[in-house]
């Protein structure tokens, strides 16, 4: 049951914390591009 | 003369062997330079908290007191992440988004060991809190083990805050074992996007609404942490930034250590749980390293332009140690590749991903326990 629960949460847990990163890559993007600093 | 005798009366040999513990905290500190901004403040404050009938425990002790007020609260740990927030440079993440994936990636570790602990009887919330040791970061161990498992406060803190120490320790073993020579070369193109104030301003405030939508329980974190780099980044606030990034940091620091080490009493301490949580942290920060090392070894075999799979171990959140180390490394194998940049930008992603995924464990595991 302790070991159903874990499998859940690591299944969750890295979906979610990589979820929140895909999310913040596209924004990242966005932003840079949208406010870009001058060339490269 | 009485309280002398009492006190000595009541000396045990945990409290004995508490000082040894306490001694060797202060011994790594300043011998072996190991943290020493927390490790000597918590070996003292362990020493401090093993004399029997000692008035800095207890009922109006003033560690007790410094313990209600700022880790109880929560408080210390977020006033330390705006101090960090003040001291970061995301910089190198917004020049190359990409790496913003092995700071996901290298908290593999965080999930494995909650599994671990949890087949060795630890109870859920323990387990979620030794797994975070993985994490590689301080306060969110705190924060995380401070309303999951406050028993256990004293060695998960002790746990994280030595291993991140002993990163150039730890790491390269790992790292060796999972790469190859040819791996270890690897070069890789840099090409640094210039990132404008805007962007830099609008960075914060961006991670902090996603990362709240997301994980609401990261708020507080991820909040303390984005206004400290917000003050940092604003142009218009450098005395507070400058606040942040040393008297804030050095006043929290300097309580934080002492009151977690008061919490290291030898009847709390000195169970056979101490050792397995020490083990488990270990365990931890390799699966860690691992997982982001395995991350960009997968990421290679779909990409056109391959990146050195050691960067991937840079997603934890010991910053900027695991960077350093990680060029060293390279630098080991070809004295003419320079992967700091990349490094950074990944040691950077660990210190938003830590953070998530400490938010995302208090989300998950909260209700489930």
């Amino acid at each position: 049951m302790v070991v159903a629960q874990t499998l859940e949460i690591m299944v969750r847990g890295i979906s979610l914390t990589f979820l929140a990163m895909i999310v913040f890559y596209a924004l990242t993007k966005m932003i840079t591009r949208l406010f870009p600093g001058g060339g490269k | 003369m009485q309280g002398w005798f009492q006190a000595l009366g009541n000396l045990s040999a945990g409290n004995l062997i508490m000082f040894v513990v306490g001694g060797v905290l202060i011994y790594l500190a300043i011998k072996k330079d190991y943290e020493p901004m927390l490790l000597l403040p918590i070996g003292f404050g362990a020493i401090l908290a093993n004399i029997p009938m000692s008035s800095a425990i207890g009922n109006g002790g003033f560690l007790t007191l410094l313990y209600n007020a700022g880790i109880k609260t929560e408080l210390f740990p977020v006033l330390i992440f705006i101090a960090v927030g003040a001291m970061i440079d995301f910089g190198p993440l917004l020049q190359q988004p990409a790496m913003i994936f092995f700071g996901a990636a290298a908290q593999l570790g965080i999930f494995l060991t909650t599994i671990l602990g949890a087949s060795l009887g630890f109870s859920l919330k323990e387990a979620a809190s030794i797994g975070i040791i993985g994490a590689a970061d301080g306060p969110t161990s705190i924060y995380v083990a401070n309303l999951f498992a406050p028993q256990l406060l004293g060695p998960i803190s002790v746990a994280a805050y030595s291993y991140m120490a002993l990163v150039p320790v730890i790491q390269p073993p790992v790292i060796t074992a999972l790469t190859t020579p040819e791996e270890r070369r690897m070069r890789m193109d840099l090409n640094l996007v210039r990132v404008s104030r805007r962007a830099r301003i609008l960075f914060p405030i961006m991670v902090t609404v996603v990362a709240g939508i997301l994980a609401p329980m990261s708020v507080a974190l991820v909040g303390s942490l984005m206004f400290g780099n917000l003050i940092r980044e604003c142009g218009v606030l450098d005395k507070l930034s400058r606040a942040a990034q040393n008297d804030l940091a050095d006043l929290v620091t300097l309580v934080l250590g002492i009151t977690i080490g008061s919490t290291m009493t030898a009847d709390r301490f000195l169970t056979p749980a101490t050792l397995m949580i020490l083990g488990m942290g270990l365990i931890a920060f390799v699966l860690d390293t691992a997982g982001g090392v395995l991350f960009a070894k997968l990421l290679n075999i779909f990409l056109k332009h391959k990146i050195n799979p050691m960067v991937g171990a840079a997603g934890i959140s010991a910053f900027p140690m695991s960077a350093r180390v990680i060029h060293k490394l390279a630098q080991r194998e070809d004295p003419q590749n320079f992967i700091l940049m990349q490094s950074v930008g990944a040691n950077v992603a660990g210190q938003i991903g830590s953070i998530v995924a400490g938010g995302v464990i208090l989300s998950l595991v909260g209700p489930m326990a």
